[in-house]
């Protein structure tokens, strides 16, 4: 079923870890080149940013397409519209599994928004088919129906092109069904969804532990840490309230702010433990995300100074960290370390230091604002927060 | 098969040696794992966060604190700041400084955030300084990009180009240049100019030559979407059409010839939204438009498809 041998990806794979090995000096431009043809295949690939490039452009004209169809053929009944839509959403993977198999792409941004197109026209026809079955006053129906078809073609997608963030997809589609259902309380929604995706951590360790490469095993960690991301915003209130929102009893409450520290605590431990990076940044994620939220599960007012604090704590714990590393057998300790041993992560800094573009100092916004005539804060007297300086 | 029989085999044959072999056994197999991301990361939010509570805290409690209250603890951070990162990092060099300590990084960016906050207390507190409030924001961004060169940091070179951007757009304003939006855009290709001339004459004198990607990616941004934005005003001046045709070219083109991809994506997008917008405003029939869509979509799609196989693999 799967339209890449597992020979060709683990070959793609080791291609990339070459490439990566290369860049950090653990081998030479001389030795790379005598070990490409070994791992060389016939799939077409392409780099990240054209690949990004032709899947948007994939969707605006699958988009434009699908619009075309439906404005040409002027459909109302919800029949009609479930049945066209089924037809594109199969056209739509049938043309992905042609420019997957006939024309070996591999990741190439065109197959993956074509496949993910066929998902999303599969949701919609399968919402249209609860309308047409159960009335078109039962949207709660219908998502149900939306949300089961996206999960499901998620997985089916997986299972024949093995896109990694597939079964990612499928989870969050599982995990929102029961959003809509008023009859089902807040507390009751929130823990069907941390179910489902503790479901989802228990299938992709299964699944890691039956892995006969690393492909495969990169595929389970990836739904192993999306998994524990998804538990978490379903458990953390503060986070999924404005999603989820109601009122939730107080043994709820209480349980879910222990368990949002509790989680990616033993999360990290867990990531330490079996080395798995992506797992580890979940739970420092989540671990922070605890930080800045535990404030507002007391119902303690908010403070100016609070972003401080918050940010010492980030600061010194950072730091703390590096130190106790670095004072390890040579920079280590039990093989963790705080130097960079790969490009890729110079290449993410880079990334993010464009980040720093969307935050100009303090002193741009202010002289904006005395541009515009407004800073008589303070003058009212006691320093309100919306006052100027 | 796993990444470990593959080394296995590359020893056994002589592609790599033993040492190799374990060095890059110890990453496949986890057994030395690098928190260096997880670490920058935990650093730059420290920073950010400390940094939005002081304009907060410094906002909401200056006029009940007083002038040195504010004044004082922010210098001596700033300076203790600028004190520590100067003893810690290496000589200038207008090559690429590696780094050993984020501390460093993180210690300089804040001492520039913090400093920013000072200048813009400053400039509310005295009469004076208000007035030249655009002056003192030209000023910061060029002590920010003096910082960036000598402590080798992206995150205050791009705080600089912020900057002077800030000083662009506050300067024109208060020369009533936004009344008029074609000013607007003439003062936005302004500045993208001015970022690309600087970061053109810095790598030609040798200076930092991997900034050079920080300058490009923000002047090409901005004079791309300011062009576009030109076009998809009807009543601007069709100068802005054949302006936006020929810059996604140039982008393009450049993209390719240096193997550059993002800009080629850049050129591409831009380019298209700017010749869609063109066609979709004098497509008055809705079915027609979506046909346009489609069709010009797809000969995107085969473009980007023909140039992915023409120049390979590239990152």
């Amino acid at each position: 079923m799967r339209r890449y041998s597992a020979d060709d990806e683990m070959r793609v794979f080791m291609s990339d870890a070459v490439g990566e090995w290369t860049g950090a000096g653990l081998l030479s431009r001389d030795q790379r080149q005598a070990l490409e043809p070994e791992l060389s295949v016939g799939l077409r690939r392409t780099g990240r940013m054209l690949r990004v490039g032709l899947a948007l452009f994939t969707v605006i004209a699958g988009a434009a397409a699908v619009g075309l169809v439906l404005v040409v053929t002027d459909l109302s009944s919800e029949w009609a519209l479930s049945v066209v839509t089924a037809l594109l959403a199969v056209g739509a993977l049938k043309l992905a599994d042609v420019a997957a198999v006939t024309y070996r792409l591999y990741r190439f941004g065109v197959e993956e928004a074509l496949a993910l197109g066929g998902v999303g026209l599969s949701a919609f026809a399968a919402g249209m088919l609860a309308s047409a079955l159960f009335g078109s006053n039962s949207a709660n129906t219908a998502w149900l129906f939306a949300s089961a078809a996206a999960g499901l073609m998620a997985v089916g997608i997986y299972r024949c092109f093995g896109f990694r963030y597939a079964p990612v997809l499928a989870m969050v589609a599982f995990a929102l069904m029961p959003l809509p259902f008023d009859s089902l309380t807040p507390a009751l929604k929130r823990l069907i969804g941390a179910v489902v995706c503790a479901t989802a951590f228990v299938a992709a360790h299964r699944a890691g532990a039956r892995a006969s490469d690393d492909v495969r095993m990169g595929d389970a960690e990836t739904l192993r840490s999306a998994a524990v991301a998804g538990m978490y915003i379903f458990l953390n209130l503060q986070l999924s309230g404005a999603v989820i929102g109601g009122t939730v009893p107080g043994w709820f409450r209480w349980g879910t702010l222990l368990l949002a520290w509790a989680l990616p605590l033993w999360v990290v431990r867990r990531a330490i433990d079996t080395r798995e990076p992506w797992l580890l940044r979940v739970g420092l994620g989540a671990l922070v995300l605890s930080l800045a939220t535990t404030k507002g599960y007391l119902g303690w007012p908010p403070r100016p100074w609070d972003p401080i604090v918050f940010g010492v704590v980030l600061i010194v714990g950072a730091t703390v960290l590096r130190r106790w590393l670095n004072a390890g057998s040579a920079g280590e300790r039990n093989g963790v370390t705080a130097r960079r041993l790969l490009e890729s992560d110079a290449a993410l800094m880079r990334l993010v230091s464009l980040t720093a573009l969307a935050t100009p100092p303090e002193n741009a916004h202010a002289t904006a604002r005395t541009n515009e005539g407004g800073f008589a804060g303070g003058r009212s007297g006691g320093g309100g927060a919306e006052a100027g300086y | 098969m796993r990444s470990t029989d593959y080394l296995a085999r590359w020893r056994e044959a002589g592609a790599i040696s033993a040492p190799q072999h374990d060095a890059i056994a110890a990453l496949v197999t986890r057994r030395r794992l690098s928190v260096f991301a997880e670490i920058n990361a935990l650093l730059y939010l420290g920073v950010l966060a400390s940094v939005a509570g002081v304009a907060a805290t410094v906002r909401t409690y200056s006029t009940r604190w007083g002038m040195l209250v504010v004044l004082v603890p922010l210098t001596a951070m700033v300076v203790g700041c600028v004190a520590y990162a100067t003893a810690r990092s290496p000589d200038y060099s207008h090559e690429r400084i590696e780094s050993t300590n984020p501390l460093v990084d993180y210690a300089v960016y804040l001492a520039c955030l913090l400093f920013g906050v000072e200048l813009a207390y400053l400039t509310q507190q005295f009469p004076a300084l208000r007035g030249r409030a655009d002056d003192l924001l030209l000023a910061s961004s060029a002590l920010y990009f003096v910082a960036a060169y000598r402590f080798d940091n992206r995150f205050v070179l791009s705080l600089a180009i912020a900057a002077l951007g800030g000083w662009f757009g506050v300067r024109l304003a208060s020369l009533g240049v936004f009344d008029d939006l074609s000013h607007a855009r003439n003062a936005a290709l302004g500045f993208a100019g001015t970022i690309a001339v600087l970061g053109a004459l810095l790598t030609r004198l040798g200076v930092k030559r991997h900034f050079v990607d920080a300058y490009l990616h923000v002047a090409v941004n901005v004079a791309l979407a300011t062009v576009t934005w030109g076009v998809l005003d009807s009543t601007a001046s069709r100068l802005w059409v054949v302006a936006a045709v020929v810059g996604a070219g140039v982008t393009i083109a450049g993209g390719v010839r240096r193997r550059r991809f993002a800009f080629v994506v850049y050129g591409t997008v831009y380019g298209y939204i700017a010749v869609s917008g063109l066609v979709l405003r004098n497509l008055n029939d809705f079915e027609a438009s979506l046909a346009f869509l489609v069709v010009s979509a797809v000969s995107v799609v085969v473009g980007l498809v023909a140039l992915a196989r023409k120049v390979g693999r590239q990152p």
